[in-house]
């Protein structure tokens, strides 16, 4: 048990592991994508039931979710990256923590602009400040926030510190964005899906959302293998195994 | 004709799709072009050892 | 794990508490200025009674939408089932606004309990499902 914690921490998570290991993932995660975002976009806009409320309108729904999903799965994703940064130095993590801020912020900007586009209809406004959109609105804020500082550190071990410090500090917002609707009123409404119970949402409209959100989160490990192998290759370009991978 | 086919939603589900597909693509076509990059930067760096 | 690993957990586990408590001292403490709107009841209640602008939520009373002769102006009743205040406005009303359904309504507060506003906007619920009804059935 002993020797299989120290191989995996030595040799497991080594980026070189990394690289193969997720070279022979990629295609996979890649067509899964494909297949899931393909289905979700077509079965989302011309198969699914229009809503007994807002006509066509939900539709949104389908990328207005998995985009909030995203956004924070991301930032949730990124605190175990940076306890594992910061406890016990491995060197993917930082890696993927550093990869994955600018996918989060866009995502964060696309769930802040697909929902002020639903709103404007829906609701009557494009934006106010009640405590889900603001708080989802710092969570953008954050992300900046961690961007400019990890571009702002030219030394590689103290920016992966420095980074997963401050991300540590934001995670305290993941938990007011989800209570937000419940701790205060607000315009935007309660939760529609939920793990432990049923959702409140008919299954052929669920269906294709579940295929969005799986698919927005397959996209996301895709983009961050893709970066994290670029930035491996050119920090270990010095090393055996990457002649060996490009010869 | 899309604002039809869509009951008058047509253009905010026209406006939010496609933000988000050239958001997506975006990040997409960047990763793939630093990887090129990146490529081309480490044999750029073998060729020269091998001199 | 070693000892300066422990240390270091530890370490993030005390930031971590203590940030989250300074966190929810401050959120607990701005409670009233979050909330987005007051119920009605609410409302009523507080001293000094606020007049200019606020907002409040609840929803449209059914069979109380009434359009004046030019069709510009309307007055309904929102309630949150105990008390109920009339509402006036002028302006568009949003897609869904409709007797039955949550809105949150900003403006002043004019005795007695009617409300001239300024803005109108529609809540919607946590369900989608199919305008033919069947198992899904709505409550509100």
């Amino acid at each position: 048990m002993r020797r299989a914690w120290y191989w995996i921490s030595q040799q497991g998570l080594s980026t070189q592991s990394f690289y193969k290991t997720s070279g022979r993932l990629l295609p996979f995660i890649t067509a899964g994508f494909l297949v899931l975002f393909l289905y979700g976009l077509i079965a989302g806009l011309f198969f699914a039931p229009a809503d007994y409320q807002q006509g066509d309108g939900f539709r949104i729904i389908y990328v207005h979710v998995p985009s909030a999903f995203a956004a924070m799965a991301i930032y949730f994703c990124m605190t175990i990256c940076a306890v594992l940064t910061l406890v016990w130095r491995i060197k993917i993590a930082s890696l993927c923590l550093t990869a994955s801020t600018s996918l989060g912020a866009g995502f964060t900007f696309l769930a802040l602009v697909t929902g002020s586009i639903w709103g404007k209809p829906m609701w009557g406004t494009w934006w106010i400040w009640d405590a889900r959109l603001t708080s989802v609105l710092i969570l953008f804020f954050i992300y900046g926030g961690l961007i400019a500082l990890q571009s702002i550190i030219a030394n590689k071990q103290h920016r992966d510190r420095a980074v997963s410090l401050m991300t540590l500090v934001g995670a305290i917002n993941l938990p007011i964005i989800h209570y937000s609707v419940i701790w205060w009123s607000t315009l935007h409404q309660g939760a529609t899906l939920s793990l432990f119970s049923e959702s409140l949402i008919a299954p052929a409209m669920l269906r294709p959302l579940l295929a969005m959100i799986a698919a927005f989160m397959l996209f996301y490990g895709m983009i961050v293998c893709l970066r994290m192998r670029n930035t491996i290759l050119v920090t270990d370009m010095k090393t055996e195994w990457v002649k060996k991978v490009l010869q | 004709m899309i604002n039809m086919m869509f009951h008058g939603y047509g253009y905010s589900i026209l406006s939010a799709y496609s933000m988000t597909l050239i958001v997506m693509s975006l990040f997409w076509i960047v990763a793939l072009l630093s990887k090129r990059q990146a490529t081309k930067k480490v044999k750029r760096y073998l060729s020269q050892e091998k001199k | 794990m070693n000892r300066q690993q422990k240390n270091r957990l530890m370490a993030i586990i005390v930031c971590i508490v203590l940030l989250g408590s300074a966190a929810g001292l401050v959120l607990y403490a701005l409670k009233q200025n979050i909330n987005l709107f007051y119920t009605p009841t609410e409302l009523l209640q507080s001293h000094p009674l606020p007049t200019d602008g606020i907002r409040i939520g609840g929803y449209v009373k059914n069979r109380s939408v009434k359009y004046d002769k030019s069709g510009q102006t309307v007055r309904f009743i929102v309630t949150d089932r105990k008390n109920e205040l009339t509402v006036i406005y002028r302006g568009i009303l949003p897609n869904l606004f409709r007797e039955g359904q949550t809105v949150v309504v900003g403006g002043k507060l004019e005795v007695p309990h009617t409300f001239i506003a300024d803005l109108v906007l529609a809540k919607h619920g946590e369900r989608y499902k199919p305008k033919s009804v069947g198992k899904y059935s709505y409550k509100v």
